[in-house]
């Protein structure tokens, strides 16, 4: 009877394992169905996930319900007495034959009931498998099998191929930055050190994360961008650059050859040139030619300095050397100072100002009205101790040579600053080619093709390595459209001059096509300005439809 | 025990009974459910109600009955001035040997099979004390306890058509009722054979298939058919979903009933069902013997209220959809 009962337990459990395995794959299937809805309306291929997932589900839910639904052996007992009709003889006999209590016909009972299902075949009792089920489980594996050979649209895989490219671009971009950055802060001179943070510099390299969204790295290059222009603001010197470069016209009138000179250098803007042409104004400097003073004056101002004392032959010389000296000097602060007068930028001279003491933003002006005040004080004591025509007293000599001394520090304080000035310049150059190469296409410099490195395409146009960042088009293939209609043009004859004088030395560097590329960073730079998030929409909108509106005239035109 | 005596046992117990059964079929035509249900009743030591109107048959099947077990028969016409004593026995004066004494007179009682035909006619004083006697199997008459001898059987009869004059039979003493059994009006054929035999110059002789005593014993084997747990919930359930708010109750018994069976039900409904699987020819009860047996158990157990009795509701119906709801549960 136990193996009776057990071929039918098994019999019942097997169609319930089979019922159990239709109803999770229907529920596995149902899932996976979902899923990849989710996918395919989004135009996505389905991920291996969702089927992984589904195929877990199924195993799971197939065990679970098999587990709760499977038949003990008192289950199978009852149903066998019900299928076969058997009125409760296996039950009973179950019973009777663990109970504890003496039952009379318990043998007889058993015995009968084993000649009962003697002639019994247990493998009739049917599996009862759902067709509805069935079918419903085999059609929904079918349809989300099916899914799985459903290929991502085309404008998803050209989207995710695009999102790999960015990611690939910034990429290669933050690592070109990086090392533009350190090889930067190699070149640069103690003066350039002083004026810049390189951590500031370094951060700014870090601050172009890659990133596979587009919108991002253009918001990460704006940023940078910004964060460049503003430092290059910072290091503007207009003030002071157009200072000298007024006082250099007004020097260029001098009849003074070494003014002139002087002049010729600050009008060019000239840095170097000018300190070398002070340094002729000094009375002590270590240049061997066009000495301020000949090797016997020096001689006597050392003598001089000593206390030792001089012949009147001695004295006339000096005094004629000094007044000489003076002269020149005069001739180059009194006209420094009038260009700084005209300019009137600066504030007025206070008692007892000293060269130690200079603004920072505007030096140039304070220094060359302290050295023509000084020059005068120095050309009034001359003057006054000459009156008499006799010779100065020793003392007095000193005294002159302490002021001639103190205005070589006054030269040394303006060679120092056209240090300064230049290492400004230098580092905005530095600054604005990074910034420029950042916008252009560092790619190029690295000798890589046209069209790929630092800008970032918009999706559409030509595909990589095919395009130009030339306006010329001599390709004969089509570009695609990538729906970007909204182009930024400028009114013909109402925009900015886009036409700059600069000397050659001191531009970006030269280009046959700079009407282009300034366009084209013009462009880039309203990209930029569209694309920040603290501009208001509603501005941006104004802009878009400015430019679109503009380009309408035009074409009516 | 032996299992060949064993054997042997369950084998008499189907032998009698069906020799018992073709005796009495020789006179009575068709009934054979209710031949059957009474004869189980009668093994189990219970009384029957039957319920049929006049010409059925009834008093003729159980005067069979009563030849066909070779016991001492009596019958009761119950009507409205029938008293107590007319039924238990009274005292009456006698003169033994000069002396007058009262001694006691036995009602017809003192039988072994007692038909108690018309029982709602008589005035429920006199159906209490048959319903006394039936329970106790004895008589208390004067502070005098007589014993009835065994086995003693009650069947009771009552016409379901005639109500005026009648006086219904209490729950209480219904209760004592092992089975309510209803006579049909036989079909057409047994209406034939009817006709044939009781027409005849000659009745059929009826010659006695059991004693007193194999009824005795035929109840002992029956109380030894074992029954297991899972039946026995089956009959448990049954019986309780008779009572309106039980879980298994249906939708009818809510409505319908007043009040459910007994545990007296349930044991005449297990006794039964072990004579009904003996005769099956097996040595357990099954579901399908109480199934069988619960109708007849529980029909006059069964209280109705205001709304079924106005309604009409047949509690052979209520029965039949308890059972059917507790074997879907």
């Amino acid at each position: 009877m136990h193996t009776f009962i057990s071929k039918v337990r098994r019999r019942l459990n097997t169609g319930i394992a089979i019922n159990s395995f239709l109803l999770a794959l229907l529920i596995a299937s149902a899932l996976i169905v979902s899923l990849s809805l989710y996918f395919i309306i989004r135009g996505h291929a389905v991920e291996t996930w969702a089927f992984i997932t589904g195929g877990c589900i199924a195993l799971l839910s197939w065990i679970a319900l098999w587990v709760t639904k499977k038949k003990n052996t008192q289950q199978a007992a009852i149903y066998s007495d019900s299928h076969f009709q058997l009125k409760d003889s296996i039950v009973s006999s179950l019973e009777f034959e663990n109970g504890s209590t003496e039952q009379k016909y318990k043998e007889l009972q058993y015995a009968q009931t084993e000649k009962k299902i003697a002639s019994i075949d247990s493998s009739t009792i049917p599996l009862s498998i759902s067709k509805k089920l069935l079918a419903g489980s085999l059609a929904s594996a079918l349809v989300a099998t099916s899914f799985a050979f459903v290929p991502a649209s085309q404008a998803v895989l050209d989207r995710l191929q695009k999102e790999k490219e960015t990611k690939a671009q910034t990429e290669e971009i933050q690592k070109l930055v990086e090392a533009e950055v350190e090889k930067l802060l190699e070149d640069l001179s103690e003066h350039e050190k002083a004026l810049i943070d390189s951590d500031q510099i370094r951060k700014w390299a870090k601050e172009l994360k890659p990133t596979a969204k587009e919108r991002e790295a253009m918001l990460n290059m704006a940023r940078v961008k910004q964060e460049i222009q503003k430092k290059i603001a910072g290091l503007e010197n207009r003030k002071n650059e157009a200072l000298l470069k007024a006082a250099g016209l007004k020097l260029k009138e001098s009849s003074n050859s070494k003014a002139k000179q002087a002049g010729e250098a600050m009008s060019q803007k000239d840095f170097d040139a000018v300190k070398k042409s002070l340094e002729k104004f000094k009375l002590k400097n270590d240049q061997e030619k066009e000495h301020a003073v000949d090797d016997a004056t020096k001689e006597l101002m050392e003598q001089l300095k000593k206390g030792e004392q001089l012949t009147p032959e001695e004295r006339k010389k000096l005094m004629e050397e000094f007044k000489k000296k003076l002269a020149e000097v005069r001739e180059l602060t009194k006209r420094m100072a009038a260009a700084a007068q005209e300019g009137n930028q600066g504030e007025g001279l206070e008692e007892g100002a000293k060269f130690d003491n200079l603004p920072e933003d505007f030096p140039l002006d304070r220094l060359m009205k302290l050295m023509n005040k000084h020059a005068m004080d120095m050309q009034e004591f001359m003057d006054g101790e000459m009156l008499d025509g006799e010779l100065m007293e020793l003392e007095e000599l000193m005294e002159l040579l302490e002021m001639l001394e103190e205005m070589d520090e006054g030269l040394e304080e303006m060679q120092d600053e056209m240090d300064e000035m230049d290492a400004r310049r230098r580092l905005r150059q530095r600054l604005q080619e990074l910034r420029k190469r950042l916008g252009s296409g560092m790619g190029k410099q690295q000798g890589q093709k046209q069209g790929k490195g630092l800008r970032l395409n918009m999706p559409g146009g030509k595909k990589p390595g095919t395009g130009t960042d030339n306006s010329r088009r001599n390709q004969k293939d089509e570009d695609i459209d990538n729906k970007n209609h909204s182009k930024i043009k400028g009114q013909q004859g109402k925009g900015p001059v886009q036409k700059k004088i600069e000397a050659a030395d001191s531009g970006t560097g030269t280009s046959h096509l700079k009407g282009s590329a300034q366009q084209r960073d013009y462009e880039h730079q309203m990209s930029s300005y569209l694309n920040r998030d603290d501009i208001p929409e509603d501005m941006k909108q104004a802009m878009r439809q400015y430019y679109k509106d503009i380009h309408a005239t035009e074409q009516a035109k | 025990m032996d299992k060949e005596k064993l054997e042997a046992e369950v084998d008499s117990f189907k032998h009698t009974f069906r020799e018992i059964k073709e005796e009495v079929g020789k006179f009575i035509v068709g009934q054979e459910d209710i031949i059957q249900n009474v004869l189980i009743s009668i093994c189990c030591g219970g009384h029957v109600l039957l319920e049929g109107v006049p010409g059925l048959g009834k008093t003729a099947l159980v005067n069979t009955i009563a030849t066909a077990l070779e016991l001492k028969f009596k019958r009761i016409q119950f009507t409205p001035d029938l008293l107590p004593s007319d039924v238990v026995g009274t005292q009456i004066l006698t003169e033994n040997q000069g002396k007058r004494e009262f001694s006691f007179q036995p009602g017809p009682v003192f039988c072994n099979i007692l038909l108690a035909d018309e029982i709602n006619r008589a005035t429920p004083k006199t159906q209490s004390a048959l319903l006394e006697t039936m329970q106790e199997k004895r008589v208390t008459v004067a502070n005098t306890t007589h014993s009835i001898g065994l086995p003693f059987f009650v069947l009771a009869t009552q016409n379901p058509i005639e109500n005026d004059g009648t006086y219904p039979l209490p729950e209480a003493q219904l209760d004592r009722f092992f089975f309510k059994l209803k006579v049909e009006i036989p079909n057409h054929d047994e209406f034939v054979e009817i006709l044939h035999r009781t027409s005849g110059k000659e009745q059929p002789k009826l010659y006695p298939a059991a004693t007193g005593k194999d009824i005795i014993s035929m109840g002992k084997t029956i109380s030894e058919i074992p029954i297991a747990t899972e039946v026995m919930d089956h009959l448990v359930k049954i019986v309780r979903a008779t009572h309106p708010g039980n879980e298994n109750a249906p939708t009818e018994v809510n409505q319908y009933v007043r009040n459910g069976a007994s545990p007296r039900a349930a044991q005449a409904i297990l006794a039964a069902s072990r004579a009904s699987a003996i005769l099956d020819g097996r040595y357990h009860v099954a579901k399908e013997d109480i199934d069988k047996m619960a109708v007849q158990a529980i029909r006059h157990r069964l209280i109705l209220s205001f709304e079924g009795e106005a309604e009409g509701v047949n509690p052979d119906h209520i029965i039949e959809s308890i059972i059917s709801k507790v074997r879907k549960s």
